[in-house]
């Protein structure tokens, strides 16, 4: 097995209530590997964004452990912020600066600067085709294009490890096409992956193991082939409506 | 990071490319600051002119009693734009002050009948029992046209007083040293500076607090509530710096913002009105509009901590704003607080005292009005930097716990409240 690059124990994240505490995220779980894209399914609501977002150490765990390239995130959270890549469907981009700018920002907000700064800057827009508009302001691009620039700032410090909340919400097909090719082409670098989404057949298609996360708790986990396995069930859809509700297809 | 302020350098540098490619805060930041007074101004200058060209036009009538001596009415006819007409026969006084009630009643009535009003009435008589005669003139203080004849009217008849006693002296042996006891003559010994240092520390100092809010609330609102409008916050806070760095790198920001506007307006309005003064004032006046070293040190140290106070406030009030709206909502409030609070020492016999300067933004203005007036002095303005200094660490320290707290970016409920409360208890 490669190197582990996240591992989760019992993360555990309450919300203080009026009247009770909410627990969005139940003692979860896991481990991702290099050169591995791993999948958190589940529904809205699930505990899928809030645990991304503890590992990207925006939130804090409430009890747990998680650990990124053996990094705390509790107690080491610049270097886990060093050492990943994060995009969720709701960022958005500055929108009077120009893709150019935008991706350089976010370069030097991770240390890179003079020539290896511009080479890498100009090496991600051309990666994604995005050095036609490089100039152009951010609010002037098309929602495509937005998200190209996006992933671009995402990966221009070249994080061993990328933290996708459902990144293809809200793109048109192509953009969602773009998105879900640049994931693999970055697990074939010997990346590690981590993905959310409720969209079935991208998880299909990308991740090489799937956790599949109902109501804070990861009620299961493992390769496709293991999840079919042991529900008996062909379809991803008809796997997740087996350990999300219990339901059999 | 190379240093713990680069991370705050590089934010810094870029709110202040995107805000200068912000075509609505660069007005409010800029041009508003840069154009305001003189756009005011030369509106104002119109207005006056176009007012006192049409007083100039106007002939001021004034009722005369019918016993008003010759000498005086030729004395009164010497003013070209005051036309005498008899009283009408109700209000020809002999001996009894003239009804004032009965000439307001008539005046209006030729007012009301589309003829040109008198605006005073000069009524001569004597009571039985009095060896002098009483002159009474009724005029309408709420016309300056009426209060202008009644000036005009009583000076007259107290220089033909003068005349006559000094001829009454001369006719009877006498000088008229004997009769004139003493010549009153005043002189204004403020220098034109003074004069302009007094005419600016009236208005000034309301309008720089002004300035520094205005700076303050429109960079604060993009660079907190825009962020998040954005979905930019979430990605900021996902790089590797603190969240202290971030914030006193929109700290810097807003504060710059707000120190930027100060400057411009300051700078313009001392152009404005030297420019001004030559349109509106004789030469024979003299106004000067300048500002020493010390008064604009002193001026600019106090706009300094005024605009780190209301950027680190206004920040820690825009935090929990979801949009423009609600975040303009709540830093509202803050930025008339400060302009109304300046209002106070716009009173010309306030002087800067050490009760002034416990008290935020009201210390600002009263030290701004002392530094152009001449008149500060060192403990008052010590106290006001010191309470300036304490305010701003104060809300930078309670912004900067409460941006730490989780939900600061993602919680859809906050309120203020609720983030003070727990950012303070984490």
């Amino acid at each position: 097995m490669s190197e582990v690059r996240i591992r989760t124990e019992s993360l555990t994240k309450m919300y203080p209530g009026a009247e009770e505490d909410l627990c969005a995220v139940d003692r979860v779980s896991f481990e991702c590997h290099a050169g591995e894209v791993f999948g958190l399914l589940g529904l809205n609501g699930a505990g899928k964004t809030t645990t991304l977002r503890m590992l990207s150490t925006a939130l804090t765990p409430t009890s747990g452990t998680a650990e990124i390239c053996g990094f705390d995130v509790a107690n080491s959270s610049e270097d886990v912020r060093r050492s990943i890549g994060f995009l969720s469907g709701t960022t958005g981009l500055y929108h009077r600066l120009t893709a150019r700018e935008m991706v350089s920002y976010f370069g030097e907000l991770h240390g890179l600067g003079g020539s290896d700064l511009k080479n890498r800057v100009d090496e991600v827009l051309s990666y994604f085709g995005a050095d036609e508009y490089a100039n152009t302001r951010c609010e002037k691009l098309s929602t495509g294009m937005k998200q190209k620039v996006n992933i671009a700032r995402t990966v221009v410090h070249n994080p061993p490890v990328l933290i996708l909340d459902e990144p293809t919400s809200g793109l048109d097909v192509l953009a969602a096409s773009a998105t879900v090719d640049f994931v693999q082409s970055y697990r074939d670098e010997g990346k590690c992956v981590l993905f959310s989404t409720h969209i079935m057949s991208e998880a299909e298609r990308l991740c090489d193991r799937i956790g599949i996360i109902h109501e804070g708790q990861l009620r299961a986990c493992g390769t496709l082939e293991d999840l079919r396995e042991i529900t008996g069930q062909h379809y991803l859809e008809d796997v997740f409506r087996h350990f999300a509700v219990g339901e059999p297809a | 990071m190379s240093s713990p302020f680069h991370g705050a350098w590089l934010v810094l540098r870029k709110e202040i490319r995107e805000a200068l490619r912000d075509r609505n805060l660069v007005l409010q930041v800029i041009l508003l600051p840069l154009f305001l007074f003189p756009l005011m101004g030369l509106g104002g200058l119109q207005v006056y002119r176009l007012i006192s060209g049409a007083e100039e036009q106007i002939e001021r009538i004034l009722w005369i009693d019918n016993d008003t001596p010759q000498s005086v009415r030729q004395h009164l006819l010497e003013d070209e734009k005051l036309k005498l007409i008899p009283a009408p026969t109700e209000l020809q006084a002999d001996c009894a002050a003239p009804d004032a009630e009965r000439f307001r009643a008539l005046r209006d009535q030729a007012d009301e009948n589309g003829e040109v009003a008198p605006v005073a009435l000069l009524s001569w008589w004597r009571s039985p029992d009095a060896s002098v005669d009483s002159v009474t003139i009724c005029f309408d203080a709420s016309l300056d046209r009426s209060v202008d004849v009644r000036d005009d009217v009583t000076d007259a008849l107290k220089t033909l007083r003068d005349v006559l006693l000094t001829e009454r002296a001369e006719s009877v042996g006498l000088s008229p040293n004997d009769v004139v006891l003493w010549e009153i003559e005043s002189e204004n010994v403020a220098t034109s500076r003074q004069m302009g240092q007094f005419i600016l520390s009236m208005m000034l100092p309301m309008f720089l607090i002004m300035m520094l809010g205005n700076g303050s609330l429109y960079s604060a609102l993009d660079t907190i509530v825009g962020e998040r409008e954005r979905g930019t916050f979430e990605t900021l806070l996902s790089s590797p710096l603190r969240r202290s760095e971030i914030m006193l790198g929109k700290f810097a920001f807003v504060t710059l913002s707000s120190l930027v506007t100060f400057s411009l307006n300051l700078f313009s309005v001392i152009v404005f009105a030297t420019f001004a003064v030559r349109l509106v004032v004789p030469p024979s006046v003299g106004l000067s509009f300048q500002l020493g070293p010390v008064a604009l040190l002193a001026m600019l140290g106090g706009a300094l901590l005024c605009a780190m106070s209301l950027a680190a406030l206004m920040m820690l009030a825009a935090l929990p704003a979801n949009n423009y709206r609600a975040g303009q909502a709540v830093l509202t409030p803050i930025y008339m607080a400060a302009t109304f609070s300046s209002i106070a020492v716009m009173t010309p016999s306030q002087g800067f005292s050490q009760q002034q300067a416990l008290i935020p933004f009201v210390n600002v203005a009263a030290l701004c009005k002392a530094a152009i007036g001449g008149n500060l002095t060192l403990a008052p303005a010590i106290t006001t930097y010191a309470v300036m200094a304490a305010l701003a660490f104060v809300s930078m320290f309670i912004a900067s716990r409460v941006a730490s707290r989780d939900g600061v970016v993602f919680d859809p409920d906050l309120s203020l409240k609720k983030l003070l409360r727990e950012g303070l208890r984490s």
